[in-house]
């Protein structure tokens, strides 16, 4: 195993480590694991400094807020380690977790989601659709990811939820469907929608 | 569509590469994460607890329904055993001029005098019969015929009658048509008569009930018979008794019905003194958590590792118990068991620095770092032994043929005997042997449990106890560094083997 960078080291930081995530990772998921199912706490807190940073900007793409974002995190959390023992690892711990945010985040909203999808389309109004014709020209523009995330979650809750689960998730409109209650016609309008108000709001930001 | 491919590429370029904080949250999260592990663990106990009640329920239900399945037996009934219609035992044949059946009083155990019906006249096998009038009498109460209750006696090893014995009394013709098919041969019945039995004796000087004698049934007659009662069957002393002559006039008084008191199952130790072997594995949760005041006897690698392995346990108890009754459903228990607790300890860490420990005070002074990271991953079966000296009060305040609830509460005395197993040195993280470790000798629990016991047989119960637990201190030294809290929650499932 190669030595840790030195400089990563914080003898002073008594609660933890911080490790280099590669280091953790390598060839010691399966370890890190089996240890989360034995019920270690070092190993829960590994895997939470792992990808607790991570999870939470999943969570955020589905919550109203920042504080609503991290509750949804821990409580995705809470369901990793309270069911780990039934994880095959067949897919990689991280997948699996995100996965368990989603469908933890989406069962949260799942009450108001309708209501919320219903709200955003009759109050949003898309005044300027030629926005997206411009759209190439922002592409070209030095536009963190940090930003587009921070204006991505200006979106509508509604518009958030079904961008992010089609574009970034990679959910189809039938899972979509499924997951929120919806037809997949609605699905798709709202994707479409939510698209134009997304471009608005960065040309409007950047441009 | 070329725009919203663009905006779906340029979304997914940006976001994937998205950079995250670390979170330095992971103790508000622990918080949460034991509150819901500690949830789990109730709603587990919980669905276990409603499984044994349902389960308890079930064979409370089947036992009640197999007792109430057959002939109800009052419980001042249930010593009946009769010893009829054998030349040696009394037996008594009264008649009524017009009664259409022949009647019979037997008198049995326990003072008891069952009146009965003749079906066969040569077996005259009560057991079949199926009008039995039964009461209570002694000899300072009475015999009231009551044909509103028909029981049957439980433990009644009725012994045919045999036509040849000298029985006396006389026996009547079953003239009621209706009843003519009863079984009643009437030329044998005229065999049985006892006028060719007995000697040549008038029926009243032979003492025999006549029609003005014999009580109609539910009338309470006047005691002016009082005396006239052969005083042997009063006390139940018949073995000697063969002048079936005088047998009137049965006093007819009121039956008293005794106060039976709380109901004692007949599987109820009968004996003052009782002993039994006692094995009963014990499931129990314990919690640790890090002394605050101890970290410096702690390596900081392997807080975290230790408070998750050292949580759930399971023991044997194998032991004498010897119990005292002191009431008709209470108890005093004591004796001795040997306890072996076992847990197991699972540890995988990674060791990134060396501790330096201070000679002198054992403590650990500071911390270097490894030039590489060790990881430790370790699981062995620690197994501590112990002497326990149980001291307890039992109240059985329900109980049928089957089940008994038991509400016991107690202390014990815990000598530790010996460890066995390995783990690791909370300083230097090294491997060592349980045994090497310093402990304390002697504990002491207080305990409370409420639980039930099913009967298997005479000798062999089992029973299940959730139990709750106190410990007044722990067994290991002063420089352990965990706070074990001194509560216990566990469960008992008892196998008891009565020696007596």
């Amino acid at each position: 195993m190669s030595s840790k960078p030195e400089h990563i080291i914080n003898l002073e930081d008594i609660g933890g480590f911080l490790q280099p995530k590669e280091f953790l990772l390598d060839n010691s998921e399966h370890e890190l694991i089996k240890a989360c199912k034995a019920g270690a706490k070092v190993a829960q807190k590994r895997v939470y400094e792992l990808f607790s940073g991570k999870m939470l900007n999943v969570c955020r793409r589905y919550a109203k807020d920042s504080e609503h974002a991290r509750d949804l995190m821990h409580d995705g959390f809470i369901k990793v380690f309270l069911n780990i023992d039934k994880f095959r690892e067949q897919s990689s711990l991280e997948t699996w977790i995100t996965r368990i945010m989603i469908n933890n985040s989406i069962s949260a909203i799942k009450k108001d989601i309708r209501r919320g999808i219903k709200v955003n389309l009759e109050d949003v109004q898309i005044k300027d659709e030629g926005a997206l014709q411009d759209f190439e020209y922002l592409e070209k523009q030095p536009i963190t990811a940090k930003q587009v995330f921070e204006k991505l979650n200006e979106l509508p809750l509604g518009y958030r939820t079904v961008l992010s689960l089609y574009i970034l998730d990679e959910y189809t409109h039938k899972e979509i469907a499924v997951q929120l209650g919806i037809s997949e016609g609605t699905s798709k309008s709202q994707l479409a929608k939510a698209k134009k108000l997304l471009a608005k709001i960065l040309t409007e930001a950047y441009l | 569509m070329r725009a919203k491919d663009n905006i779906e590429k340029f979304l997914k370029s940006r976001l994937d590469n998205l950079d995250y904080d670390f979170q330095d949250d992971w103790a508000v999260f622990e918080q949460k994460l034991e509150q819901a592990l500690y949830i789990r663990h109730i709603r587990r106990m919980m669905w276990m607890g409603l499984s044994i009640v349902f389960l308890i329920g079930l064979f409370v239900g089947m036992n009640v329904y197999e007792y109430y399945d057959r002939e109800y037996i009052p419980r001042s009934q249930q010593d009946i055993n009769m010893e009829a219609y054998s030349t040696s035992s009394p037996a008594i044949l009264i008649g009524k001029k017009d009664e259409p059946e022949t009647g019979m009083v037997v008198r049995g155990k326990g003072s008891q005098i069952l009146t009965g019906r003749f079906k066969n006249p040569e077996v005259g096998d009560m057991q079949n019969s199926r009008n039995m009038n039964v009461a209570s009498a002694s000899p300072v109460s009475s015999v009231v015929h009551n044909s509103e209750s028909e029981y049957t006696s439980r433990n009644n090893p009725v012994t045919p009658i045999n036509n040849h014995s000298s029985v006396p009394g006389s026996v009547k013709e079953n003239t009621d048509p209706e009843e003519k098919n009863d079984g009643i041969d009437e030329e044998k019945v005229s065999e049985l008569s006892l006028d060719s039995k007995v000697p040549e004796l008038s029926r009243k000087e032979l003492g025999f009930l006549v029609d003005e004698d014999i009580p109609m049934k539910g009338v309470n007659v006047n005691s002016s018979f009082e005396g006239q009662w052969p005083e042997d069957l009063y006390t139940g002393n018949l073995s000697d008794y063969t002048d079936m002559s005088l047998r009137f006039p049965i006093e007819v008084k009121e039956v008293k019905k005794e106060d039976t008191g709380p109901y004692v199952s007949p599987l109820q130790e009968i004996n003052p003194w009782s002993y039994s072997i006692n094995v009963y594995p014990n499931f129990a949760f314990r919690k640790m958590t890090v002394d605050e005041e101890k970290t410096d006897l702690l390596h900081r690698d392997f807080i975290d590792a230790v408070q998750a392995a050292e949580s759930g346990s399971f023991s044997l108890n194998i032991g004498l118990r010897i119990s005292r009754r002191i009431g008709a459903i209470t108890f005093i228990n004591s004796g001795v068991e040997y306890i072996t607790y076992k847990n197991e300890v699972v540890y995988n860490f990674r060791n990134f620095r060396d501790a330096h420990i201070n000679q002198q005070t054992g403590s650990i002074e500071k911390y270097t770092l490894k030039k590489e990271s060790e990881l430790i991953s370790f699981s062995d079966i620690n197994t501590y032994n112990y002497l326990n000296f149980p001291l307890s009060i039992s109240y059985q305040p329900w109980a049928s043929d089957h089940i008994r609830l038991n509400i016991e509460a107690g202390g014990s005395y815990l000598h530790f005997m010996s460890a066995h197993g390995q783990t690791l040195n909370y300083k230097t993280l090294e491997t060592i042997d349980l045994s090497s470790r310093e402990f304390k000798r002697s504990m002491a629990s207080f305990s409370f449990k409420v639980g039930a016991n099913y009967y298997v047989s005479d000798k062999i119960n089992v029973g299940f106890e959730p139990t709750i637990m106190y410990f007044t201190n722990s067994i290991y030294s002063e420089d352990y560094p965990f706070y074990v809290i001194p509560y216990s929650v566990g469960l008992n499932l008892k196998l008891q083997v009565k020696l007596n």
